[in-house]
């Protein structure tokens, strides 16, 4: 249930929470032709963080449950400190449209779209690093 | 009073800017670590307010370069951000936070009471 609170900081949040999508989708070829780069992986792992804790204060959840769970993937990418696969760029770039889905859903039918499935996806993901 | 908001999210630092506006406070803003230590250097606020995850110089930095400073490390600082976790609480008030604030649990009132009672206290 969205909170009425909130409401007149929609436009503001789906305007930014777009430039986060964004910004993985045009970081995520850049890092695949240099997978060593540690700025790109900050990048993009600032813009997953930034969209969950903006999805979580305008309590759009999916989005935010979706979020924290790639914050998981960047943290073990990190960790693991070897190249990503290349079902990590697939993961990410599928990430990036279903979370650009949910925000126009949000946009013209005022709620997320069901990203449950693809959350449970994401978990199997991590579960197999 | 004047309250630098040091915070490189568009959404969170319109968000709470525009917040603590329509409570009276005089708050100006930076958008990262490096522009956050020059308008702190400027304006000598009254209170920061500083985000932790942030591009090129976070906020753990920021807290290293105002504690090194002898006038800009008696300003307090109030660190908010999504990170609950203990450490790095722990980590932020080593580094002369006051207090912190998680700003994904986001309770206005708490956050103002943090604020006047900063205030009072300096």
């Amino acid at each position: 249930m969205h909170n009425k609170n909130f409401t007149s900081y929609k436009e503001l949040y789906l305007k930014v929470a777009l430039g986060n999508i964004h910004i993985l989708q045009t970081n995520l070829p850049m890092l695949k032709k240099n997978q060593h780069s540690f700025e790109l992986y900050e990048n993009m792992h600032r813009a997953v963080h930034n969209l969950k804790t903006e999805s979580i204060l305008m309590k759009y959840a999916q989005l935010a449950v979706l979020c924290t769970e790639l914050e998981k993937v960047f943290v073990q990418i990190k960790l693991s400190q070897a190249p990503p696969s290349s079902t990590f760029f697939t993961l990410i770039k599928d990430a990036s449209s279903h979370m650009k889905q949910s925000i126009r859903h949000i946009e013209s039918e005022n709620k997320e779209t069901n990203l449950s499935d693809f959350i449970h996806h994401v978990k199997n993901y991590i579960k197999n690093i | 009073m004047r309250i630098l908001l040091i915070e490189d999210d568009e959404f969170f630092q319109k968000f709470y800017a525009s917040k603590l506006k329509e409570q009276g406070f005089e708050v100006y803003t930076a958008s990262d670590g490096n522009e956050g230590l020059e308008q702190v250097k400027k304006l000598k606020p009254e209170l920061i307010i500083l985000d932790i995850i942030m591009p090129h110089t976070d906020g753990f930095e920021v807290l290293t370069a105002l504690s090194n400073d002898l006038e800009l490390k008696k300003i307090p600082v109030i660190v908010f951000s999504t990170l609950s976790q203990e450490q790095d609480i722990i980590k932020a008030k080593k580094l002369g936070a006051v207090d912190y604030i998680d700003k994904s649990s986001f309770d206005f009132d708490a956050l103002k009471n943090k604020i006047l009672s900063r205030i009072q206290k300096s």
